[in-house]
């Protein structure tokens, strides 16, 4: 019989939690809790943030109006507020435009060029108001502002014409654009069911509102309502692009 | 009448009688002797500074109904973590003046072509001032003394839109850290 005296079982932590203890210890020293980062020191302690953000491609068109309406009774167009002008031919005459750019049209040789936030036309005298809209070589004019965006660089707006709500198909209809502050050119004759582009931004910055102007020859609409609509389109290269109309 | 059969009463108030004066007589004539013992208990707890923040990463993803707004310059909350504000807990266990800074530099898309600038990233803490980041150290808490266990900070993010931005990712290590200013 052994003169030793054997401790109590129970007198000792078994290994496992003494190998437990140790490793929680260990990790708080680490400063290191689930879900959380920890820094710590006797005068300083920092950490990093990680921020990120993602933009998705996107595309906007706002227009400020949805009917663009030439009042030709009465005292004609020019009493609408349409900006009226006597070009010099009856005819549209051809308008080249920069190298492998597309070929416009001036409505009776008359053109119309950016001033600012204003809008200038060439090549006709203005028509006086309560002139009868009856002169072949006038052309009446509208223009509003069309709000684009676009967080892709390079994009294109253009312009389709489709059926009216009612009535006849207004005979000439032109459209030309331009980018403020300075611009114009000629316009694109366009009958139901053409289309034509109207600006070209090769950056995002190009452009941002585009000055539309639309155009009609009175003397060539008959009598009652004539209407067209037309659908602008801003296209912009890219995968996965969204459109957000307005 | 024997001692055996002296009651045990008056048997033990002799002896005990004669014992307790015997210890008096002792006790009065042999000076007392307590023995002591003194420790000292030194605590030493080193002076500490920590900041922990939940890992996760500050997102702002934008995108759907609200983009492009109707008009620029326009804020986004942070959409992670939950409700854009992060906890940021602080411990400090000295005197002195310990202040809380953010370091935000500039948003840059993988390739690096595109950039946020850091001043369209903007702060505010518990609910204050809206303030922009400007890609330097910034002080955003400050307190004197010691904080009573772990001091949580709301540090709300945003970011503004100026309508510039480029589609794409946009990706930039902050920096959040405690300093403690040296007394004199």
């Amino acid at each position: 019989m052994s003169g030793h005296a054997r401790p109590r079982s129970g007198a000792a932590l078994p290994a496992r939690r003494l190998s437990a203890l140790a490793a929680m210890a260990l990790t708080a020293c680490a400063g290191v809790a689930f879900g959380q980062a920890m820094s710590t020191g006797t005068d300083h302690a920092a950490l990093t943030l990680s921020i990120g953000a993602e933009v998705a491609q996107q595309v906007s068109l706002s227009l400020p109006v949805s009917t663009l309406t030439f009042d030709l009774v009465g005292g004609g167009a020019a009493a609408d507020g349409a900006d009226c002008v006597i070009g010099a031919t009856v005819t549209d005459t051809a308008v080249v435009g920069p190298a492998l750019g597309p070929t416009t049209l001036a409505p009776a040789g008359v053109t119309f060029a950016l001033d600012g936030a204003a809008v200038t036309f060439t090549g006709g005298d203005r028509a006086a108001a309560g002139t009868t809209p009856g002169d072949q070589r006038e052309v009446c004019f509208k223009d509003f502002t069309l709000t684009a965006f676009s967080n892709v660089p390079g994009w294109q707006l253009s312009v389709d014409r489709l059926p009216g709500p009612g009535g006849r198909g207004i005979e000439r209809l032109y459209v030309g654009a331009a980018c403020p502050p300075v611009g114009g050119g000629g316009f694109y004759l366009l009958r139901e069911g053409d289309s034509a582009p109207l600006v070209l931004a090769p950056s995002r910055d190009a452009c941002r509102d585009v000055r539309v102007v639309v155009g009609v020859r009175p003397a060539g609409e008959g009598g009652g309502m004539s209407t067209a609509s037309l659908r602008y389109t801003l296209l912009a290269p890219g995968d996965a692009f969204g459109v957000a109309p307005r | 009448m024997t001692e055996a059969t002296t009651p045990l009463v008056g048997r033990i108030g002799r002896r005990g009688l004669l014992v307790a004066l015997l210890m008096a007589a002792v006790a009065l004539l042999v000076p007392s002797a307590a023995a002591q013992a003194t420790w000292s208990v030194d605590s030493l707890i080193p002076e500490t500074l920590s900041i922990r923040v939940p890992t996760t990463t500050i997102s702002f993803v934008i995108a759907g109904a609200g983009y492009p707004p109707a008009a620029f310059p326009a804020t986004y909350p942070a959409t992670s973590p939950d409700g854009g504000t992060l906890p940021v807990q602080v411990f400090s266990n000295a005197a002195g003046v310990w202040s809380l800074m953010l370091e935000v530099q500039d948003l840059v898309s993988p390739a690096g072509a595109a950039v946020v600038p850091a001043s369209q990233v903007m702060y505010r803490v518990n609910g204050g001032l809206w303030l922009r980041a400007d890609g330097s150290p910034q002080v955003i808490y400050s307190q004197v003394g010691q904080t009573v266990g772990w001091l949580e900070l709301r540090v709300e993010f945003a970011l503004e839109l100026t309508g510039r931005e480029l589609a794409g990712s946009y990706l930039v290590n902050a920096v959040v850290s405690a300093i403690r200013e040296p007394g004199f």
